[in-house]
């Protein structure tokens, strides 16, 4: 149910409020929400140098002989990029969950959905930068903590296009993680008890599917979270990958506004 | 059982993160959030520049498999066709560095002969050993090397501890300090690699294994009039 009135009831109001556009209410929610949420990158902080400690215990070899001993630790930033992606899912799930609490003064589904969702692309392109240069800051952190600090030969081979695909690919990743937390969110706001036994018929219906799939198909049959990773991580091409993503992200946006549609506000 | 326990993992960092996400929520003021970030925020943007000083560089971008696994040995095993000149020019070795031991050759005679032994605390290193008797020296001078050793790029034949070799109770020996290197080494994450196909940072590059090869030889240069015998079981390389 919508509170704004379309732009003929909004004519012959006197409110300054109703002279306003959707669009320019969603801004100012951008706004609003933008500071009322500001937490969530203190939130960030803790879990990337969460992310910071598992980057150091990312993988060990060793090898050794009459007399000698070497250990070679590596570590990589990719921890980082799962802590964020944690951050993003819990970003959308929160900003998901507040459409059942009676918070902004004007609103309609629109506007909520609209500023929800440029939030999360804020939330993503900042993620984006700072885990870009997470990859200095843990170099910098081990060599306070470490003698013996190399960086890896593909280190040499790294150029600013490079770096660009570093922001571009991870801020997008982060999104589609952000806007599918969101869509979750949605669904939980909107069918409350019947989201929990639609979760339970989902997952029996992909695990049932998964059997039939193997009893009739055999081994051609196989279907893994890997594979779904696949689909996107070894996309080598950029425009094929480009139009993976941004038909991923366009779907779980419409299936989100789908979801938040119809919803009654300030419930 | 692999996915079970990735999923147990994940499980507990998603409550992790909303355990701290409730902690932020009531305990740090917004305030302070914007301060601390804003810190966060600078500290990142001036970590390239910091690292750039802190950080050792790319140690070096040589194949590894342009130097034979266990060349040291071949060196070794042909030490008569070998010479020192050669050897210091080696590019496939690297020189740890030379010692000079002064020694008085009419101290020793061939009832009462210099020993020089292989063993150090109980271990046996002759393999690694080859003297050779020559005119060109008045002292001991022993050179030794390391068989250029690369792990995933890091040459660590630069790392060797060099052998103490002393000369005591007319006995040359060497004291071997157990070396214990630890090494850290940072990988840049996947996605900067995201559109370039075949790259791969995998720590687990078969062909960058080659600890085995990591040895040593030691070249030991005594006067030639100089009475000596080997002690140890390891072979006896004395070159003609």
């Amino acid at each position: 149910m919508s509170i704004l009135p379309d732009e003929k009831e909004a004519a012959l109001m006197n409110s300054i409020i109703h002279k306003q556009t959707q669009v320019a209410i969603a801004l100012e929610q951008i706004k609003d929400k933008f500071y009322h949420n500001v937490n969530a990158f203190m939130h960030l902080i803790l879990l990337q140098m969460l992310g910071y400690f598992f980057a150091y215990n990312y993988s060990m070899s060793s090898g050794g002989g009459e007399f000698f001993n070497f250990t070679f630790k590596y570590m990589s930033p990719n921890a980082l990029y799962v802590m964020t992606i944690f951050w993003m899912i819990i970003q959308g799930f929160t900003l998901a969950h507040e459409k059942s609490r009676q918070y902004y003064a004007v609103s309609n589904n629109f506007t909520a959905y609209f500023s929800d969702i440029a939030l999360l692309e804020i939330y993503a392109v900042i993620a984006g930068l700072l885990t870009m240069f997470s990859g200095s800051l843990l170099q910098v952190f081990s060599s306070l903590f470490f003698d013996t600090v190399t960086l890896h030969s593909s280190y040499a081979s790294l150029g600013i296009m490079n770096y660009l695909s570093l922001f571009f690919t991870g801020t997008l990743y982060f999104l589609i993680f952000g806007s599918a937390a969101y869509l979750v969110g949605i669904l939980r706001v909107r069918f409350r008890a019947f989201f929990v036994l639609g979760t339970f018929v989902a997952m029996t219906l992909l695990l049932l599917g998964a059997i039939l799939g193997v009893r009739f198909f055999g081994s051609a049959f196989s279907f893994s979270i890997n594979t779904l990773f696949a689909f996107y991580l070894y996309e080598t091409s950029f425009i094929m990958w480009l139009i993976k993503v941004l038909v991923t992200i366009a779907v779980l946006y419409l299936l989100s506004y789908a979801g938040i549609k119809n919803l009654e506000v300030n419930k | 059982m692999y996915a079970t326990s990735l999923l147990i993992f994940l499980l507990f960092i998603l409550l992790l993160s909303a355990g701290i996400l409730k902690f932020v929520g009531r305990r740090i003021s917004k305030k302070l959030s914007v301060r601390i970030m804003a810190v966060y925020v600078v500290l990142l943007v001036l970590s390239p520049l910091i690292a750039e000083f802190t950080v050792e560089g790319i140690s070096s971008t040589e194949e590894s498999g342009k130097v034979p696994r266990f060349y040291y040995q071949d060196v070794l095993e042909n030490y008569q066709n070998q010479n020192l000149e050669t050897l210091r020019e080696d590019p496939k070795l690297h020189l740890v560095g030379t010692s000079e031991i002064p020694v008085d050759i009419n101290d020793y005679s061939k009832e009462n002969p210099m020993v020089i032994t292989s063993r150090d605390r109980g271990q046996e290193y002759g393999h690694y050993m080859v003297v050779e008797p020559t005119d060109k020296v008045d002292s001991i001078i022993v050179t030794q090397f390391t068989q250029r050793v690369f792990v995933d790029h890091v040459d660590i034949s630069t790392m060797f501890v060099p052998w103490n070799w002393t000369l005591s109770n007319e006995e040359l020996r060497a004291s071997i300090q157990q070396m214990n290197v630890d090494l850290y080494l940072h990988t840049p994450p996947y996605l900067s690699f995201h559109f370039e196909p075949g790259y791969s940072v995998s720590p687990l590059d078969a062909y960058d294994f080659t600890f085995p090869s990591y040895s040593t030889v030691q070249w030991i240069q005594v006067p030639k009039d100089l009475e000596f015998y080997y002690q140890g079981p390891g072979p006896q390389r004395v070159k003609q």
